[in-house]
Protein backbone atom coordinates (compact mmCIF):
# COMPACT_ATOMS: atom_id res chain seq x y z
CA UNK A 1 0.00 0.00 0.00
CA UNK A 2 1.48 3.41 -1.36
CA UNK A 3 1.66 6.10 1.64
CA UNK A 4 -0.91 8.37 -0.80
CA UNK A 5 -3.19 5.00 -0.62
CA UNK A 6 -2.88 5.15 3.19
CA UNK A 7 -3.55 8.75 3.26
CA UNK A 8 -6.46 8.58 1.20
CA UNK A 9 -8.59 5.96 2.71
CA UNK A 10 -7.64 7.58 6.48
CA UNK A 11 -9.03 11.22 5.47
CA UNK A 12 -11.65 9.17 3.74
CA UNK A 13 -12.59 7.37 6.75
CA UNK A 14 -12.37 10.55 9.06
CA UNK A 15 -14.75 12.52 6.77
CA UNK A 16 -17.06 9.25 6.75
CA UNK A 17 -17.25 8.97 10.36
CA UNK A 18 -17.75 12.95 10.72
CA UNK A 19 -14.82 13.68 12.26
CA UNK A 20 -13.75 15.94 9.52
CA UNK A 21 -17.32 17.06 8.86
CA UNK A 22 -18.28 19.41 5.71
CA UNK A 23 -16.40 22.87 5.44
CA UNK A 24 -13.05 21.65 7.11
CA UNK A 25 -10.19 23.10 5.30
CA UNK A 26 -7.18 20.73 4.44
CA UNK A 27 -4.40 21.92 4.43
CA UNK A 28 -1.50 20.11 2.86
CA UNK A 29 1.23 21.23 5.73
CA UNK A 30 -1.04 20.12 8.41
CA UNK A 31 -2.04 16.94 6.82
CA UNK A 32 1.95 15.83 5.95
CA UNK A 33 2.46 16.40 9.48
CA UNK A 34 -0.22 14.16 10.54
CA UNK A 35 0.49 11.35 8.64
CA UNK A 36 4.68 11.55 8.74
CA UNK A 37 4.40 11.91 4.90
CA UNK A 38 5.79 14.33 2.29
CA UNK A 39 3.44 16.60 0.64
CA UNK A 40 3.23 14.62 -2.07
CA UNK A 41 1.06 11.63 -1.15
CA UNK A 42 -1.21 14.19 0.37
CA UNK A 43 -1.42 15.83 -3.39
CA UNK A 44 -1.98 12.76 -4.31
CA UNK A 45 -4.74 11.69 -1.83
CA UNK A 46 -6.36 15.22 -2.27
CA UNK A 47 -6.82 14.19 -6.18
CA UNK A 48 -8.08 11.35 -5.68
CA UNK A 49 -10.82 12.41 -3.39
CA UNK A 50 -11.83 14.89 -5.23
CA UNK A 51 -12.43 12.73 -8.20
CA UNK A 52 -14.42 10.54 -5.45
CA UNK A 53 -16.43 13.62 -4.60
CA UNK A 54 -15.36 14.05 -0.89
CA UNK A 55 -13.18 17.33 -1.34
CA UNK A 56 -12.91 20.21 -3.32
CA UNK A 57 -9.41 21.67 -4.45
CA UNK A 58 -8.87 25.49 -5.32
CA UNK A 59 -5.32 25.35 -4.91
CA UNK A 60 -3.19 22.49 -4.75
CA UNK A 61 -2.23 23.22 -0.90
CA UNK A 62 -5.58 23.08 0.13
CA UNK A 63 -8.63 21.09 -0.03
CA UNK A 64 -12.18 21.35 1.54
CA UNK A 65 -14.50 19.24 2.74
CA UNK A 66 -17.78 18.81 0.92
CA UNK A 67 -20.79 19.00 2.48
CA UNK A 68 -23.30 16.62 0.93
CA UNK A 69 -25.48 18.20 -1.78
CA UNK A 70 -28.81 16.24 -2.24
CA UNK A 71 -29.29 17.43 -5.80
CA UNK A 72 -25.50 16.03 -6.48
CA UNK A 73 -26.21 13.20 -4.50
CA UNK A 74 -28.97 12.65 -7.27
CA UNK A 75 -26.99 13.41 -10.18
CA UNK A 76 -24.62 10.97 -8.71
CA UNK A 77 -27.30 8.77 -8.74
CA UNK A 78 -28.00 8.92 -12.24
CA UNK A 79 -24.39 8.56 -13.32
CA UNK A 80 -24.29 5.17 -11.20
CA UNK A 81 -27.68 4.29 -12.68
CA UNK A 82 -26.67 4.48 -16.20
CA UNK A 83 -23.19 2.60 -16.11
CA UNK A 84 -24.73 -0.09 -13.96
CA UNK A 85 -27.67 -0.42 -16.15
CA UNK A 86 -25.46 -0.53 -18.80
CA UNK A 87 -23.15 -3.51 -17.34
CA UNK A 88 -26.07 -5.24 -16.22
CA UNK A 89 -26.83 -5.40 -20.01
CA UNK A 90 -24.14 -6.61 -21.55
CA UNK A 91 -23.78 -8.97 -18.53
CA UNK A 92 -26.63 -10.04 -19.29
CA UNK A 93 -25.27 -10.90 -23.26
CA UNK A 94 -22.30 -12.39 -21.87
CA UNK A 95 -22.42 -14.47 -18.79
CA UNK A 96 -21.87 -17.86 -18.97
CA UNK A 97 -23.86 -20.71 -16.80
CA UNK A 98 -21.13 -20.73 -14.69
CA UNK A 99 -21.25 -17.01 -14.23
CA UNK A 100 -24.99 -17.07 -13.45
CA UNK A 101 -24.49 -19.96 -10.78
CA UNK A 102 -22.36 -17.50 -8.76
CA UNK A 103 -24.49 -14.76 -9.05
CA UNK A 104 -27.48 -16.67 -7.81
CA UNK A 105 -25.63 -18.05 -4.92
CA UNK A 106 -24.59 -14.44 -3.88
CA UNK A 107 -28.00 -13.32 -4.30
CA UNK A 108 -29.38 -16.38 -1.60
CA UNK A 109 -26.05 -15.31 0.72
CA UNK A 110 -27.61 -12.29 0.81
CA UNK A 111 -30.70 -13.68 2.63
CA UNK A 112 -29.16 -14.67 5.29
CA UNK A 113 -30.71 -12.42 8.33
CA UNK A 114 -27.78 -12.78 10.23
CA UNK A 115 -25.89 -10.77 8.71
CA UNK A 116 -24.48 -7.93 9.96
CA UNK A 117 -24.88 -4.26 7.85
CA UNK A 118 -21.19 -4.80 7.31
CA UNK A 119 -21.61 -8.06 6.21
CA UNK A 120 -24.42 -7.28 4.00
CA UNK A 121 -22.90 -4.18 2.13
CA UNK A 122 -19.64 -6.22 1.19
CA UNK A 123 -21.56 -9.06 0.06
CA UNK A 124 -23.70 -6.91 -1.51
CA UNK A 125 -20.97 -5.16 -3.19
CA UNK A 126 -19.72 -8.44 -4.23
CA UNK A 127 -23.48 -9.55 -5.62
CA UNK A 128 -23.24 -6.64 -7.96
CA UNK A 129 -19.27 -6.60 -9.07
CA UNK A 130 -20.07 -9.86 -9.74
CA UNK A 131 -22.85 -9.21 -12.23
CA UNK A 132 -20.80 -6.29 -13.73
CA UNK A 133 -16.95 -8.35 -14.17
CA UNK A 134 -18.94 -10.23 -16.97
CA UNK A 135 -19.83 -7.50 -18.89
CA UNK A 136 -15.90 -8.12 -19.94
CA UNK A 137 -15.44 -4.39 -20.12
CA UNK A 138 -12.48 -2.83 -18.65
CA UNK A 139 -13.12 0.42 -18.63
CA UNK A 140 -16.86 0.03 -17.17
CA UNK A 141 -15.55 -1.88 -14.57
CA UNK A 142 -12.89 0.68 -13.21
CA UNK A 143 -15.69 3.78 -13.51
CA UNK A 144 -18.05 1.50 -11.02
CA UNK A 145 -14.79 0.67 -8.65
CA UNK A 146 -14.39 4.49 -8.62
CA UNK A 147 -18.43 5.34 -8.42
CA UNK A 148 -18.57 2.62 -5.74
CA UNK A 149 -15.91 4.62 -3.69
CA UNK A 150 -17.86 7.68 -4.22
CA UNK A 151 -19.42 9.80 -1.10
CA UNK A 152 -23.17 9.39 -2.66
CA UNK A 153 -21.94 4.92 -2.69
CA UNK A 154 -21.27 5.58 0.92
CA UNK A 155 -24.59 7.48 1.98
CA UNK A 156 -25.85 5.83 4.88
CA UNK A 157 -29.51 4.63 3.27
CA UNK A 158 -31.41 3.10 5.41
CA UNK A 159 -31.57 -1.03 3.69
CA UNK A 160 -35.07 -2.32 3.74
CA UNK A 161 -33.79 -5.66 3.44
CA UNK A 162 -36.74 -6.99 2.03
CA UNK A 163 -37.11 -4.80 -0.66
CA UNK A 164 -33.76 -5.14 -1.42
CA UNK A 165 -33.98 -9.13 -1.58
CA UNK A 166 -37.28 -8.59 -4.17
CA UNK A 167 -34.75 -6.27 -6.68
CA UNK A 168 -32.02 -8.06 -6.50
CA UNK A 169 -34.73 -11.37 -7.46
CA UNK A 170 -35.55 -8.86 -10.29
CA UNK A 171 -32.08 -8.06 -11.41
CA UNK A 172 -31.23 -11.74 -11.69
CA UNK A 173 -34.15 -13.03 -13.27
CA UNK A 174 -33.51 -10.67 -15.80
CA UNK A 175 -30.25 -11.61 -16.37
CA UNK A 176 -31.50 -15.82 -15.94
CA UNK A 177 -34.18 -14.75 -19.42
CA UNK A 178 -31.52 -13.51 -21.38
CA UNK A 179 -32.68 -10.08 -21.58
CA UNK A 180 -30.78 -7.18 -22.01
CA UNK A 181 -33.15 -4.16 -21.58
CA UNK A 182 -34.93 -5.91 -18.85
CA UNK A 183 -31.58 -5.99 -16.83
CA UNK A 184 -30.74 -2.45 -17.56
CA UNK A 185 -34.11 -1.54 -16.46
CA UNK A 186 -34.26 -4.07 -13.28
CA UNK A 187 -30.88 -2.46 -12.18
CA UNK A 188 -31.91 1.06 -12.84
CA UNK A 189 -34.52 0.85 -10.89
CA UNK A 190 -33.15 -0.62 -8.14
CA UNK A 191 -30.37 1.96 -7.91
CA UNK A 192 -33.02 4.84 -8.12
CA UNK A 193 -34.77 3.59 -5.36
CA UNK A 194 -31.51 5.11 -2.85
CA UNK A 195 -32.67 8.42 -4.29
CA UNK A 196 -33.68 10.56 -1.37
CA UNK A 197 -37.14 12.07 -1.48
CA UNK B 1 -14.12 1.83 8.80
CA UNK B 2 -12.71 -1.54 6.92
CA UNK B 3 -9.39 -1.45 5.35
CA UNK B 4 -9.34 -2.52 1.89
CA UNK B 5 -6.58 -5.42 0.84
CA UNK B 6 -3.18 -4.60 -0.49
CA UNK B 7 -4.66 -6.49 -2.94
CA UNK B 8 -7.75 -4.56 -3.73
CA UNK B 9 -5.63 -1.35 -3.75
CA UNK B 10 -3.01 -2.84 -6.02
CA UNK B 11 -5.44 -3.74 -8.92
CA UNK B 12 -7.41 -0.94 -9.00
CA UNK B 13 -4.09 1.46 -8.98
CA UNK B 14 -2.90 -1.12 -11.86
CA UNK B 15 -6.23 -1.08 -13.69
CA UNK B 16 -5.98 1.94 -13.87
CA UNK B 17 -2.95 2.64 -15.07
CA UNK B 18 -3.53 -0.05 -17.88
CA UNK B 19 -6.66 1.32 -19.25
CA UNK B 20 -5.60 5.26 -19.37
CA UNK B 21 -2.26 3.53 -21.22
CA UNK B 22 0.25 5.13 -18.81
CA UNK B 23 1.14 1.38 -18.43
CA UNK B 24 1.43 0.95 -22.45
CA UNK B 25 -0.85 -1.87 -24.61
CA UNK B 26 2.15 -4.01 -24.52
CA UNK B 27 4.24 -3.38 -21.63
CA UNK B 28 5.78 -6.90 -19.69
CA UNK B 29 4.50 -6.49 -16.16
CA UNK B 30 7.56 -7.57 -13.93
CA UNK B 31 6.37 -8.68 -10.32
CA UNK B 32 9.06 -6.97 -8.49
CA UNK B 33 9.77 -3.54 -10.74
CA UNK B 34 5.42 -3.36 -9.41
CA UNK B 35 6.00 -4.54 -6.42
CA UNK B 36 8.58 -1.89 -5.98
CA UNK B 37 6.47 0.92 -7.92
CA UNK B 38 3.67 -0.20 -5.02
CA UNK B 39 5.70 -0.43 -2.13
CA UNK B 40 4.19 -4.06 -1.08
CA UNK B 41 5.42 -7.45 -1.23
CA UNK B 42 4.99 -9.38 -5.05
CA UNK B 43 2.33 -11.38 -3.36
CA UNK B 44 -0.50 -8.66 -3.51
CA UNK B 45 0.80 -8.12 -7.02
CA UNK B 46 0.24 -11.64 -8.11
CA UNK B 47 -3.16 -11.66 -6.91
CA UNK B 48 -3.59 -8.52 -8.20
CA UNK B 49 -1.99 -9.81 -12.09
CA UNK B 50 -4.35 -12.68 -11.91
CA UNK B 51 -7.47 -10.35 -11.09
CA UNK B 52 -6.82 -8.68 -13.86
CA UNK B 53 -5.79 -11.45 -16.35
CA UNK B 54 -9.54 -12.67 -15.39
CA UNK B 55 -10.66 -9.47 -16.64
CA UNK B 56 -9.10 -9.57 -19.82
CA UNK B 57 -6.43 -6.68 -19.71
CA UNK B 58 -3.26 -8.70 -18.74
CA UNK B 59 -1.78 -11.86 -20.75
CA UNK B 60 -0.33 -14.29 -19.22
CA UNK B 61 2.90 -16.24 -21.21
CA UNK B 62 4.91 -19.58 -20.33
CA UNK B 63 7.89 -18.11 -21.57
CA UNK B 64 7.52 -14.46 -21.37
CA UNK B 65 5.12 -13.90 -18.19
CA UNK B 66 2.34 -11.26 -17.83
CA UNK B 67 2.31 -8.52 -20.17
CA UNK B 68 -0.44 -6.08 -21.14
CA UNK B 69 -3.09 -6.74 -23.55
CA UNK B 70 -1.96 -5.06 -26.82
CA UNK B 71 -5.60 -4.58 -28.40
CA UNK B 72 -7.17 -1.40 -28.14
CA UNK B 73 -9.18 -1.15 -25.33
CA UNK B 74 -10.99 1.87 -26.87
CA UNK B 75 -12.10 -0.05 -29.74
CA UNK B 76 -15.19 -1.63 -27.95
CA UNK B 77 -18.70 -0.61 -28.72
CA UNK B 78 -19.59 -0.12 -24.89
CA UNK B 79 -17.26 3.19 -24.93
CA UNK B 80 -19.18 4.73 -27.42
CA UNK B 81 -22.50 3.96 -25.23
CA UNK B 82 -20.43 5.04 -21.88
CA UNK B 83 -19.75 8.33 -23.83
CA UNK B 84 -22.44 9.17 -24.99
CA UNK B 85 -24.79 8.02 -22.02
CA UNK B 86 -22.34 10.37 -19.56
CA UNK B 87 -21.59 12.85 -22.39
CA UNK B 88 -25.74 13.42 -23.05
CA UNK B 89 -25.91 13.65 -18.84
CA UNK B 90 -23.74 16.39 -18.76
CA UNK B 91 -25.14 18.22 -21.70
CA UNK B 92 -28.20 18.33 -19.67
CA UNK B 93 -27.28 19.30 -16.39
CA UNK B 94 -25.48 22.11 -18.09
CA UNK B 95 -28.44 23.13 -19.93
CA UNK B 96 -29.93 23.79 -16.82
CA UNK B 97 -26.51 25.86 -15.50
CA UNK B 98 -24.99 27.44 -18.03
CA UNK B 99 -24.56 31.49 -18.24
CA UNK B 100 -24.62 33.74 -21.10
CA UNK B 101 -20.97 34.74 -20.86
CA UNK B 102 -20.12 30.17 -21.01
CA UNK B 103 -22.63 30.43 -23.92
CA UNK B 104 -20.41 33.06 -25.60
CA UNK B 105 -17.65 31.08 -24.92
CA UNK B 106 -18.65 27.97 -26.23
CA UNK B 107 -19.92 29.76 -29.42
CA UNK B 108 -16.52 31.29 -30.11
CA UNK B 109 -14.15 27.97 -29.42
CA UNK B 110 -16.79 26.29 -32.45
CA UNK B 111 -16.37 29.37 -34.31
CA UNK B 112 -12.49 28.53 -34.25
CA UNK B 113 -12.98 25.19 -35.23
CA UNK B 114 -15.18 26.16 -37.69
CA UNK B 115 -12.57 29.23 -39.40
CA UNK B 116 -9.84 26.44 -38.69
CA UNK B 117 -11.21 24.22 -41.95
CA UNK B 118 -8.64 21.43 -41.74
CA UNK B 119 -9.07 18.21 -39.42
CA UNK B 120 -5.43 18.41 -37.64
CA UNK B 121 -3.78 17.97 -34.19
CA UNK B 122 -4.88 21.56 -33.35
CA UNK B 123 -8.61 20.98 -34.27
CA UNK B 124 -8.55 17.61 -31.93
CA UNK B 125 -7.23 20.62 -29.13
CA UNK B 126 -10.31 22.66 -29.96
CA UNK B 127 -12.75 19.79 -30.06
CA UNK B 128 -11.57 18.98 -27.10
CA UNK B 129 -11.92 22.46 -25.46
CA UNK B 130 -15.47 22.53 -26.60
CA UNK B 131 -16.69 19.56 -24.93
CA UNK B 132 -14.70 19.88 -21.73
CA UNK B 133 -16.48 22.87 -21.46
CA UNK B 134 -19.15 21.33 -21.16
CA UNK B 135 -17.98 18.97 -18.79
CA UNK B 136 -17.23 21.76 -16.16
CA UNK B 137 -20.27 23.74 -16.66
CA UNK B 138 -22.78 20.61 -15.90
CA UNK B 139 -21.13 20.80 -12.37
CA UNK B 140 -20.81 17.50 -10.95
CA UNK B 141 -17.74 16.81 -9.96
CA UNK B 142 -18.04 12.86 -10.54
CA UNK B 143 -19.24 13.12 -13.87
CA UNK B 144 -16.41 15.67 -15.03
CA UNK B 145 -13.73 13.11 -13.68
CA UNK B 146 -15.26 10.22 -15.25
CA UNK B 147 -15.14 11.74 -18.42
CA UNK B 148 -11.80 13.04 -18.16
CA UNK B 149 -10.76 9.24 -17.21
CA UNK B 150 -12.66 8.20 -20.59
CA UNK B 151 -11.48 10.76 -22.92
CA UNK B 152 -7.89 10.53 -21.37
CA UNK B 153 -8.33 6.40 -22.62
CA UNK B 154 -9.39 7.45 -25.61
CA UNK B 155 -6.54 9.36 -26.48
CA UNK B 156 -4.65 6.87 -28.26
CA UNK B 157 -7.54 6.11 -30.43
CA UNK B 158 -8.58 8.71 -33.29
CA UNK B 159 -12.04 8.31 -32.36
CA UNK B 160 -13.69 11.21 -34.77
CA UNK B 161 -15.02 9.88 -37.94
CA UNK B 162 -16.43 12.60 -39.33
CA UNK B 163 -15.96 15.79 -41.77
CA UNK B 164 -14.94 18.89 -39.56
CA UNK B 165 -18.21 21.07 -40.84
CA UNK B 166 -20.60 18.34 -39.43
CA UNK B 167 -18.68 18.50 -36.37
CA UNK B 168 -19.38 22.17 -35.98
CA UNK B 169 -22.68 22.05 -37.67
CA UNK B 170 -23.60 19.30 -34.91
CA UNK B 171 -21.64 21.20 -32.15
CA UNK B 172 -24.08 24.56 -33.56
CA UNK B 173 -27.26 22.30 -32.75
CA UNK B 174 -26.71 21.34 -29.17
CA UNK B 175 -25.31 25.22 -28.80
CA UNK B 176 -28.93 26.21 -29.53
CA UNK B 177 -30.01 23.90 -27.11
CA UNK B 178 -28.49 25.08 -24.75
CA UNK B 179 -29.76 28.37 -26.01
CA UNK B 180 -33.23 27.42 -25.51
CA UNK B 181 -32.45 25.73 -21.93
CA UNK B 182 -34.08 22.57 -23.34
CA UNK B 183 -32.33 19.56 -21.45
CA UNK B 184 -33.63 17.02 -23.46
CA UNK B 185 -32.73 18.26 -26.54
CA UNK B 186 -29.44 19.29 -25.49
CA UNK B 187 -28.96 15.39 -24.27
CA UNK B 188 -30.47 13.86 -27.62
CA UNK B 189 -28.12 15.76 -29.88
CA UNK B 190 -24.88 14.82 -27.66
CA UNK B 191 -25.39 11.04 -27.89
CA UNK B 192 -26.45 11.21 -31.71
CA UNK B 193 -22.74 13.51 -31.76
CA UNK B 194 -21.48 10.69 -29.83
CA UNK B 195 -22.50 7.97 -31.49
CA UNK B 196 -22.64 9.31 -34.84
CA UNK B 197 -21.59 6.32 -37.56
CA UNK B 198 -22.03 4.07 -34.60
CA UNK B 199 -25.14 1.88 -36.34
CA UNK B 200 -23.89 -1.06 -34.23
CA UNK B 201 -24.91 0.73 -30.84
CA UNK B 202 -28.71 1.47 -31.55
CA UNK B 203 -29.41 -1.89 -30.66
CA UNK B 204 -31.15 -3.36 -27.61
CA UNK B 205 -28.65 -1.96 -24.70
CA UNK B 206 -29.09 2.11 -25.60
CA UNK B 207 -32.87 2.79 -25.52
CA UNK B 208 -34.08 1.73 -22.15
CA UNK B 209 -30.41 2.49 -20.91
CA UNK B 210 -30.59 6.15 -22.24
CA UNK B 211 -34.12 6.31 -21.07
CA UNK B 212 -32.99 7.23 -17.25
CA UNK B 213 -30.96 10.69 -17.92
CA UNK B 214 -32.96 13.38 -18.99
CA UNK B 215 -36.79 11.59 -17.56
CA UNK B 216 -35.25 11.97 -13.89
CA UNK B 217 -32.95 15.35 -14.85
CA UNK B 218 -36.32 16.44 -15.90
CA UNK B 219 -38.47 15.38 -13.04
CA UNK B 220 -36.31 17.05 -10.66
CA UNK B 221 -36.30 20.31 -13.11
CA UNK B 222 -39.70 20.74 -12.67
CA UNK B 223 -39.63 21.02 -9.08
CA UNK B 224 -36.37 23.03 -8.50
CA UNK B 225 -34.69 25.46 -9.63
CA UNK B 226 -31.45 25.75 -9.30
CA UNK B 227 -29.55 28.55 -10.73
CA UNK B 228 -26.19 27.99 -9.67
Amino acid sequence: MSKSDIVTEELRALILNGELPAGTPLRQRDIAKRFSVSPTPVREAFRRLEAEGYVVTELHREATVVSVDPIAVQEDLVIMANLESLAAALATERATPDDLAEIESLEQQLLDPSLSDGELNELNRNFHFRIYECADSPILLSMLNLLWRSATAQLPHTVKRDEMAAEHRAIVEAIRSGSPPDAATQTRLHIMSNAPG
Amino acid sequence: MKYLAKSDVVTAALRELLITGEIAPGTELRQRELADRFDVSPTPIREALKRLESEGLVLYDVHRGARVIDTDLTAGTENFIIRASLEGLATALAARRITEAELLELGTVNEQLAAHGIRDAHADELNRRFHFMLFEIAGSPLLQSLLRLLWHSFQRASFINRPLELSVAQHREILDALRRRDSAAAETLTRAHVLHGRDDVNEHVLPPLLATATAVIRGRTDTDDTSA
